[in-house]
């Protein structure tokens, strides 16, 4: 049943992008005459059709329907509620209709918005158009080579064998399923950092969507950007909060110790968000000044084309990675989607960008618009040497057929130096009034907070370690810091002088007052604190490696660990093997920690899980290698204020959060802004 | 005239130019279909070695690879914090013993680390004979040899040409083995792949 439901849900799904890429097109072209609300039926159906599909599959993993040949190579009956509903993603073609559903919702949010303007809306229904294509790409895939919802025709014991795309075909349903990657049923993050990173990926088509309907009319202006800016902003707070979760899962999960390690696949997900944050800034230059508006179109551009190249490069096979998916014809169709999407959008953008660009000029670099063009070549070149890093494996095997790695210290010698660099623009930037500094004004908004970061850095250097990166990374993040406090104070202080009112109730409405500047001030703090946790957390971080039999005490980083004994038990979907370990400080038991090894049944090797004690002082990581009846070995790691990097990470999301949500703030009562001329 | 042509010219310009990246990307990334990612070999193999120089971990004065020209010489990149480093010590102490008379020499490179706690590890595991431990600060030898993790071993001949690399821990064999045949002049074959660690914490 769950098989007919969902092909029934992607064929109206698809039926309905043709007919919306076809008739958005119509109506953009007779916008005068013909209202938006004519294509009320292909969105209805698109959103239809993308919800069947998504409850079809869940309803088959959920009801262990194993005649699904998804179902039963993906999950077990014994694979507890979460996993199961999170199987949906966890698998290449269970992905694609995550992929769909989430594009079926942001039609439906676009054409209730478009048609909230009671007005003929040429850019809404050219938009709709655009994303009619994406989705007729997504679930014909769907249909095609991507089904997720073939039936089984000859089971094997575990899993299915043999399978055939037609739902009315006699299904046989294998007895039980084989599961899931038994790296992604360790950690509950595996249910939603998926999700919420598709969420960015497949919300930056909205913006994509506009800018080619714009280039279609052949009108600049900020209509475009203006109708987009609230999709801009929720997307890119899902990526930014999908990174951050992805980050924390490969923490908890990997048991390496670490969180980012430039994976081809972490890469995928940051290239388009340092694309999507230069776009959120010159969109904001060209909101206020009119400038870099052909820049825009070509940040969008690439920001969508980006989220592409990342669903190709995880889905394609063709780069080594802990969480890509296998070899299979989606890969070739991704890449084929991304090279059209590249030739017609960049294409059309070559063919109409005198028609939209018309930019005054900038009166001087020495101000907000000259620093927030600074940013944009910084977060720039910063993709590009991403992108570089990530391809250049690819690029030289194609060229010497040899094979060769990009290693970390490549990425990290470049991204330290750009990253210490937009720290400084972070903390410039905002303050430096628009058309023209004066450097008296801006050496007077700086002035103080400088001194400070200059002498919190130098009470670090007296009584902590003086490796330049940390030093530069206290030195840059209190002085971002400082800035944007200076400001908030000075700001809330001469309003709750001439209204008598307090502190906390002025500053809140100067932050709310312009919720645009501050949330992006919030996101400026978060990043600041997220890299003085990075450099503080790796370079003074300690890792020990022991070897323990029971009753063993080991001093490790002011802790004494006791392996007390070995403990093993069977859960529903994996056995587990631990050690229980005691940890003492100063003479008082402070954590008992049991680091575990699981094994599932369809893994041939067992997957270790970590057992972490955190602390405002840092976290004390403990990852369990090899254990027998003797003696177990154990990785220990001290990571010294690791909380930062996690508090800083979800911060940043808060930050776009703040602009999204307390935005439009009624003109009549918000009368002054709280940012500087 | 030219006012109307000048957009249009650059305009086809700009089109061909997006039209050729967008099909050397398609060809570059299509050569990738229907290969195993995870086989990486270098492909300084037969190239000559970088010849950056390197300061010694515990001592004055640099290092040059070309200083050891004649001699078969096995660079071998590691890191205190490295936990597959510490089986491959071992192996790499007696393959020095067992070589000091040859025309032999060892280099251990160390990568991403602090010399502190690459001379603790010494102290600890202690110091392989004919062995010239430095240390590469800004990784830039590493990113001369590509390397991505360690332990990552070369072979060079004593002429100075790259001929062999394995990732992961070396086995006493694969390291026997490997310099015998450069010392009779031989080619090695290829070396099985082996876990590396990348860095941990950030």
């Amino acid at each position: 049943m769950a098989a007919t439901l969902g092909i029934l849900g992607v064929l109206i799904a698809l039926i309905s992008s043709i007919t919306l890429a076809f008739q958005g097109f119509k109506v953009q072209f007779a916008s005068t005459k013909t209202p938006v609300t004519r294509l009320k039926y292909p969105v209805y159906g698109l959103l239809g059709g993308g919800i069947l599909a998504m409850l079809a599959l869940e309803i088959g993993l959920l009801s262990n329907d194993f005649s699904l040949a998804y179902v039963a190579n993906n999950s077990t009956s014994s694979t507890p509620l979460l996993y199961k509903m999170a199987s949906a993603w966890a698998a290449l073609e269970g992905s694609i209709v995550l992929w769909g559903f989430i594009l079926a919702v942001f039609v439906a949010t676009v054409y209730f918005a478009s048609q909230r303007l009671h007005k003929p809306d040429a850019l809404g229904a050219g938009a709709l158009a655009i994303m009619g294509i994406i989705s007729t790409f997504f679930f014909g895939m769907m249909l095609t080579i991507s089904n997720p919802f073939e039936v089984c025709t000859q089971a094997a014991q575990v899993g299915c064998m043999a399978t055939s795309p037609f739902p009315w075909v006699h299904a046989q349903a294998a007895l039980e399923g084989f599961g899931p990657n038994p790296l992604l049923q360790n950690h509950p993050l595996m249910a939603i950092h998926p999700p919420m990173l598709y969420i960015g990926y497949v919300g930056m088509s909205v913006p994509f969507a506009f800018a080619m309907s714009a280039l279609m009319i052949g009108s600049g202006g900020t209509d475009w950007l203006r109708r987009t800016r609230s999709w801009t902003l929720v997307a890119w707070v899902f990526l930014t909060a999908g990174i951050v979760l992805g980050g924390l899962w490969s923490y908890e999960v990997l048991g390496w110790g670490g969180f980012w390690a430039w994976d081809p696949v972490e890469n995928a997900s940051f290239m388009p968000w340092l694309a999507a944050t230069a776009f959120l800034h010159s969109a904001a230059v060209q909101s206020r000044r009119g400038m870099l508006q052909s820049w825009n179109f070509v940040l969008v551009i690439s920001t969508f084309s980006l989220t592409i190249l990342g669903t190709f490069i995880t889905r394609s096979g063709i780069i080594n990675s802990v969480h890509s998916f296998t070899q299979s014809p989606i890969g070739p169709a991704l890449l084929w989607f991304l090279a059209v999407t590249l030739v017609l959008s960049f294409g059309l953008f070559a063919t109409r960008s005198h028609m939209v660009a018309s930019a005054p000029r900038l009166d001087s670099l020495a101000s907000r618009e000259g620093m927030m063009l600074a940013n944009n070549l910084i977060l720039a070149v910063f993709t590009f040497v991403v992108l570089t890093g990530t391809l250049y494996p690819l690029i030289i095997d194609a060229i010497t057929g040899s094979e060769v790695g990009v290693g970390r210290p490549f990425f990290d010698r470049l991204a330290v130096p750009i990253g210490f660099l937009l720290l400084l623009t972070m903390a410039v930037g905002p303050i430096t009034p628009w058309r023209s500094a004066r450097g008296a004004v801006v050496w007077a908004r700086i002035r103080n907070p400088l001194r400070f970061a200059l002498a919190v850095t130098a009470v670090g250097i007296v009584f902590g370690r003086r490796s330049l990166s940390v030093v530069l990374a206290i030195l840059l993040g209190t002085f971002v810091i400082a800035v944007v406090a200076r400001q908030l104070w000075d700001t809330s202080r001469r309003r709750a002088e001439s209204r008598q009112e307090n502190l906390a109730a002025a500053s809140l409405y100067t932050m709310r007052s312009d919720p645009g500047y501050w949330g992006g001030q919030i996101a400026h703090v978060a990043v600041a604190i997220l890299v003085i946790g990075i450099a503080l957390s790796a370079n003074l971080s300690l890792r020990n490696q022991v070897q323990l039999t029971p009753g063993d005490t080991t001093r490790f980083a002011g802790f004494d660990l006791t392996y007390v004994n070995t403990f093993d038990r069977v859960e529903s979907n994996r056995f587990v093997t631990g050690a229980l370990i005691q940890v003492v400080k100063n003479g008082r038991v402070v954590a008992e920690l049991q680091p575990r090894l699981n094994q599932y049944a369809n893994g041939r090797e067992s997957v270790a899980s970590p057992d972490v004690r955190g602390s405002l002082a840092g976290d004390l990581y403990l990852s369990l290698r090899a254990i027998d009846e003797r003696q177990v070995t154990l990785d220990l790691f001290w990571f010294p204020v690791l909380w930062m990097v996690w508090a800083g990470g979800f911060l940043v999301s808060v930050g776009g959060l703040w602009a999204w949500l307390v935005r439009k703030p009624a003109r009549e009562e918000l009368t002054t802004t709280g940012q500087p001329a | 005239m030219s006012e109307t042509t000048r957009p249009r010219i650059g305009m086809w310009l700009s089109l061909a130019a997006i039209l050729a990246i967008v099909i050397a990307m398609v060809v570059v990334f299509s050569s990738g279909f229907g290969k195993d990612p995870s086989l990486i070999a270098s492909p300084l193999i037969g190239k000559p070695a970088p010849e950056d120089s390197l300061a010694y971990l515990e001592q004055d004065g640099v290092l040059s690879l070309a200083d050891l020209r004649g001699n078969v010489v096995v660079v071998n990149f590691w890191a205190s914090w490295c936990f597959p480093c510490r089986q491959e010590h071992p192996v790499l102490e007696a393959a020095a013993a067992a070589y000091a008379d040859e025309p032999v020499r060892f280099v251990g490179v160390v990568y991403q680390d602090e010399p502190r706690r690459a001379i603790a590890f010494l102290d600890q595991f202690g110091r392989a004979e004919k062995t010239a431990y430095v240390i590469d600060p800004e990784s830039r030898v590493a990113i001369d040899f590509g390397v991505f993790g360690v332990p990552e071993t070369f072979f060079i001949s004593p002429d100075g040409t790259i001929m062999a690399k394995k990732t992961g821990p070396l086995s006493p064999f694969e390291i026997s083995s490997t310099i015998d045949t450069l010392l009779a002049g031989g080619t090695p074959g290829d070396l099985n792949e082996g876990q590396t660690q990348k860095q941990s914490g950030g």
